[in-house]
């Protein structure tokens, strides 16, 4: 039987840039369920004892199916035992062998490579098949796939050295995990199959300055491991397995745009406005090692400190307060004087072994999530605000409570917070006494609530990312309603209008974090509200910090008049591109 | 070489458990066994699950037997007694 072969030809695929830059390196498809990374290349010395891994890996497949079946046999009879007979078959079937091992020897693959390799010719025939039950057979050789390879890395010694210093991974879609458990300082650049400009995966690239297309939905035919790629975040553009001439050519591009992001790195000066009012910037940070970065580029402290990484440390079991402890405690010590908000735990679809039974399959959105899941949990809360309370002894902390509905939550929550500190205080440890709570506003109850809020918190932080969503009531990663996830849709603007004069009515600071406020024409719309704290992506911070100095506050509060008074989506737009048009500034729609 | 053309006769066609049966069976022989549907010049190797997964082949398919070797009387007999069984199927 033919097997679908591969066009091995120069290629251009077009997506959706959504981290510029660009980058060139070595193509990497990252596995699904496995989050470590195999080698991609041996050595040719070494074929003899790779082989020997590839059958033992094979044995111990067979000996887990055999065992599997034994169960299965014990529990439902015969008759349900034969699809691992299948799934046993497939592991010991000889031409899929042959192909491995011929892969392994003359093209010098690992074995992990060789079986996805000789496999993924296997599975995309069956994908061609019309049939939709033998169709469906590729599923299984898939299975058996994952398995082997599973079982290769057990046995496998060489962990990271054999991989590329120049990784492009080629994911399926950008999650936390995968920057989180990935050598980001091999990682060069994301090809994504599908996926929002604010999945959190997509948001640290960005700050990691790896350059990001998204929206290529043939990428598995297309690209293969090791094939060399040049990333080009920019225009949106992929090209696969390019000539030596365009290599060359992109390389002259490459240090031209390095130069550029280094003028722009440096500049500390304060943030003010044409008519010198002073705008303060932080920076979102959605891991530790983002901190200084953030704060070289911004200066004015951390936004957004989201904590759901700590927890994708241990995916059995919460993190132990200690663990915790260590991680606020540097950051602590890092923004000494200036302030880091801390967002107590609040995971929004990202997938976790552990939490995510407990938070539900269905609805995260609106789901068991934020501070509710804390007050739910008050044993698992109990240990980060610990940690939080024992960490800001060394620095500015500030705690974050997400989404926030009800003002009794806030009661609650600060109920919690006391005790913890009637705990420490008992033990003798330090801690900040008179540390700073605020909530998210990003639950438009809370915006309707926000005078009663008032006497409650230390702060406000608006999370536009989920303020549109739950506004609009349209979710941000479903790719089909992108259209309504829409920033500028006038009940958007109205809740974050009402947000700043309340806050400030009552005199209570009021941050902004989110992706718009890196937008030329958002940021102009916050100030003219009367927003004066803004937290963005780290590497937006220094444009953002230019185009401030040109803004005058008093004319941006007249465009914002201007705006609240169209009652369409549709208007607004006009609006704003009429205006940015006299602004000769180019529109990021 | 012998040849023979037989008509897949099973409900649910040359599925996974009558495929598992089939390269059970074939492996037991040192003879060279090829399928492909009838008239049709690609071939499996009958001692591979995969491949004649592949072949996609429904009830009421019609394949071509190629046994080549020291066994493939043998082995032909059992093959055709095995696809005339409807693999042992329950009916």
């Amino acid at each position: 039987m033919t097997q679908s072969r591969r066009d091995l030809s120069p290629q251009e695929l077009s997506g959706v840039g959504l981290s510029p830059g660009v980058s060139i390196g070595t193509a990497y498809e990252v596995e699904p369920q496995i989050v470590a990374m195999y080698p991609i290349r041996i050595a040719s010395d070494e074929v003899t004892s790779e082989l020997k891994r590839l059958h033992a890996a094979l044995k111990e497949s067979r000996l887990q199916l055999e065992k599997a079946r034994e169960k299965l046999e014990a529990e439902l009879g015969k008759e349900h035992s034969h699809i691992i007979d299948a799934h046993l078959l497939i592991l010991q079937d000889p031409l899929l062998l042959e192909e491995i091992e011929k892969k392994i020897q003359e093209e010098l693959q690992s074995p992990e490579r060789a079986v996805r390799e000789a496999a993924e010719n296997w599975i995309s025939a069956y994908r061609s098949l019309e049939d939709p039950f033998f169709r469906e057979r590729g599923s299984d050789v898939e299975e058996v796939v994952q398995r082997l390879i599973f079982n290769l890395m057990e046995l496998d010694s060489h962990g990271q050295e054999g991989l590329p210093e120049d990784l492009i991974l080629v994911v399926p879609e950008a999650s936390l995990f995968l920057l989180v458990e990935y050598p980001l300082e091999r990682v060069k650049g994301l090809v994504v199959k599908r996926g929002g400009t604010t999945s959190h995966g997509i948001i640290i690239a960005r700050s990691y300055q790896i350059p990001v297309v998204a929206g290529i939905q043939n990428l598995k035919e297309v690209i293969r491991t090791g094939d060399t790629l040049i990333v080009d975040g920019t225009l949106g553009v992929v090209r696969v397995r390019p000539s030596e001439q365009e290599i060359r050519s992109y390389q002259a591009r490459v240090r031209k745009e390095q130069k550029l992001q280094k003028e722009l790195v440096g500049d500390t000066s304060p943030c003010l406005t044409s008519d010198g009012q002073r705008i303060f910037l932080y920076a979102n940070v959605e891991i530790d090692s983002e901190v200084p970065l953030g704060l070289r580029l911004g200066g004015g402290g951390i936004g957004l400190f989201r904590s759901e990484y700590i927890y994708m440390k241990d995916k059995q079991k919460p993190v132990s307060e200690e663990q915790q402890f260590k991680i606020y405690k540097d950051l602590a010590k890092v923004v000494g004087g200036r302030p880091a908000h801390i967002r107590t735990l609040d995971f929004g679809g990202e997938r976790h072994p552990y939490f995510s039974p407990i938070l539900g399959e269905t609805d995260t959105a609106l789901g068991l999530r934020g501070i509710r899941l804390s007050l739910r949990y008050p044993e698992i809360y109990r240990e980060q605000i610990r940690a939080i309370l024992r960490g800001s002894a060394y620095g500015n902390l500030k705690i974050v409570l997400p989404m926030v509905s009800d003002v009794d939550e806030v009661v609650q929550a600060r109920r919690l917070i006391q005790a913890a500190k009637e705990e420490l205080l008992g033990e003798g440890v330090a801690f900040n006494e008179e540390i700073e709570v605020g909530i998210m506003v990003e639950v438009p109850a809370a915006v309707i609530m926000l005078e009663a809020l008032c006497p409650h918190v230390d702060f406000f932080a608006v999370g536009t990312n989920d303020l549109v969503q739950y506004t609009l009531a349209a979710s941000r990663t479903d790719d089909r309603i992108a259209n309504l996830f829409k920033p500028l849709h006038p009940a958007v603007l109205k809740s974050l209008y009402r947000v700043a004069q309340v806050a400030a009515a009552e005199g209570v600071l009021a941050l902004v974090c989110g992706e718009v406020a890196s937008h030329p024409v958002y940021v102009r719309l916050l100030i003219g509200m009367g927003f004066r704290h803004l937290s963005m992506s780290p590497f937006a911070i220094p444009e953002v910090k230019g185009r401030l100095r040109e803004i005058s506050c008093l004319e941006a509060a007249e465009m914002v008049k201007d705006v609240l008074r169209q009652a369409t989506l549709a208007e607004v737009e006009d609006y704003v591109n009429e205006f940015m048009k006299k602004q000769k500034t180019e529109v990021i729609s | 070489m012998i040849r023979k053309t037989l008509r897949i006769k099973s409900e649910l066609g040359l599925h996974a458990r009558a495929a598992a049966k089939l390269v059970k069976l074939t492996s037991q022989f040192e003879s060279d066994i090829k399928l492909s549907r009838l008239n049709v010049e690609e071939q499996v190797d009958a001692k591979s699950i995969l491949g004649i997964l592949l072949m996609a082949a429904a009830k009421g398919t019609e394949i071509e037997v190629m046994i080549d070797g020291k066994d493939e009387e043998m082995a032909m007999e059992a093959v055709v007694g095995l696809v005339n069984d409807r693999f042992g199927e329950e009916q």
